[in-house]
């Protein structure tokens, strides 16, 4: 069978955009990554980097998914689901100055509780990237306050479940 | 739990567990995965302050440690029902092309007709060969348009899957003690050197004897 070549890029890009590979590959390259930007930056420079590689590959996406959804949380729950294949939990917690979502994560990607990574504290901060895309599309319909985004939690490092934490100041 | 050769029903159960396998697995999507992939290269550049290609050499040589580690846990560990992989290995070289798609379908779901084609195994009188890979499409490089031809003309950009599937079949042999050796795995062709489709060959060879 000769191989189709005709397919445009635009089709191709639609098709994968669809399609959801094994995460073992990720569980193969992901630990070696954290250990070698923390080998090589240090701990500090190694969050920051791999959570912007997750905003990135987020607007990248974002670009291509052009979610109509703009509220955070059924967007981010929408990309969780065309992302990673899951369902995660997110909790509004209001205060009188604050108001937090917690987004609780079970089936992390990233996290393998079998492979502990020396010296790091959350291995899966690579997700904070990806949140901070969604509140980025969601901002260009509904203005966002100045928040700040945090993990406290990762399966990785021997909690029961990921989360990440988004904060807004009211 | 390997066999000589894989029979009619053999492959019949193969093919029922390759579409439990891919339901019951963790996924990601397969554009983010590109998509992350050439992002971290980038970081990888920037902090080895060389070209892509020295970021896709420190990327391989990593993903091959930490692959077999996976893939020998894989294949030897239970993955559904008190079954592991290794039921769907046989001894037999000619089986090969078989094997190799039940991973491809195991990997990306019944979509991976869209991606790969059938493997072609192509066998020496020495008893040496190779397995070739072709794909229509790449799931590395699709959407990715930063990169000129020239930057990974000496290495193309999907060596990471070529050595993972080189991996694969390693793992495989060392598992059931085969008399093979895998010798190369590599991308001969890429879509992002302008070639019309992308190409992955395995070479293989019998084992010096002691």
């Amino acid at each position: 069978m000769q191989p189709e070549i005709n397919q445009t890029e635009e089709a191709i890009v639609k098709d994968h955009s669809k399609m959801f590979i094994g995460n073992l590959l990720v569980k193969m390259f992901y630990p070696n990554i954290i250990s070698f930007f923390l080998n090589k930056v240090g701990l500090f420079d190694m969050e920051a980097r791999v959570s912007d590689v997750g905003y990135r590959v987020a607007k990248k996406l974002l670009i291509v998914w052009a979610p109509k959804e703009r509220k955070i949380e059924p967007l981010i729950k929408f990309f969780f689901k065309k992302m990673w294949n899951t369902k995660i939990i997110i909790k509004k917690v209001k205060s009188e100055d604050t108001i937090i979502y917690r987004i609780i994560d079970k089936t992390c990607r990233y996290c393998d509780p079998e492979v502990a990574l020396e010296g790091v504290r959350h291995p899966c901060v690579t997700v904070l990237g990806y949140i901070k895309a969604c509140l980025e599309y969601s901002s260009r319909k509904y203005p966002l306050p100045e928040y700040k985004l945090k993990t406290v939690n990762s399966r990785g490092s021997g909690n029961e479940f990921c989360e990440h934490q988004i904060l807004f100041k009211s | 739990m390997s066999v000589e050769k894989l029979g009619f029903f053999r492959k019949l159960l193969i093919g029922l567990g390759k579409n439990l396998y891919y339901r019951k697995c963790e996924k990601v999507n397969v554009l983010g995965l590109g998509f992350m992939m050439r992002e971290l290269l980038r970081d990888y550049q920037e902090v080895l302050g060389g070209t892509l290609e020295n970021a896709l050499t420190e990327f391989e040589k990593q993903i091959k440690v930490q692959a077999a580690e996976v893939i020998s846990k894989l294949i030897s560990e239970p993955i559904m029902m008190g079954i592991s992989m290794s039921y769907a290995l046989s001894r037999d070289i000619n089986d090969l092309p078989f094997i190799t798609q039940v991973m491809f379908h195991g990997m990306i779901g019944k979509d991976y007709y869209k991606v790969f084609e059938y493997p072609r195994l192509i066998l020496n009188q020495d008893g040496s060969g190779t397995l070739v890979i072709r794909m229509k499409q790449c799931i590395m490089c699709a959407g990715i348009n930063d990169i000129a031809k020239e930057d990974i003309m000496k290495k193309g950009y999907g060596g990471t899957v070529a050595t993972l599937f080189g991996t694969v079949i390693k793992e495989a042999w060392d598992y059931m003690e085969m008399s093979y050796q895998v010798l190369e795995a590599k991308e001969t062709k890429c879509f992002l050197r302008g070639d019309p489709y992308g190409e992955i060959t395995i070479t293989f060879a019998p084992k010096p004897s002691k």
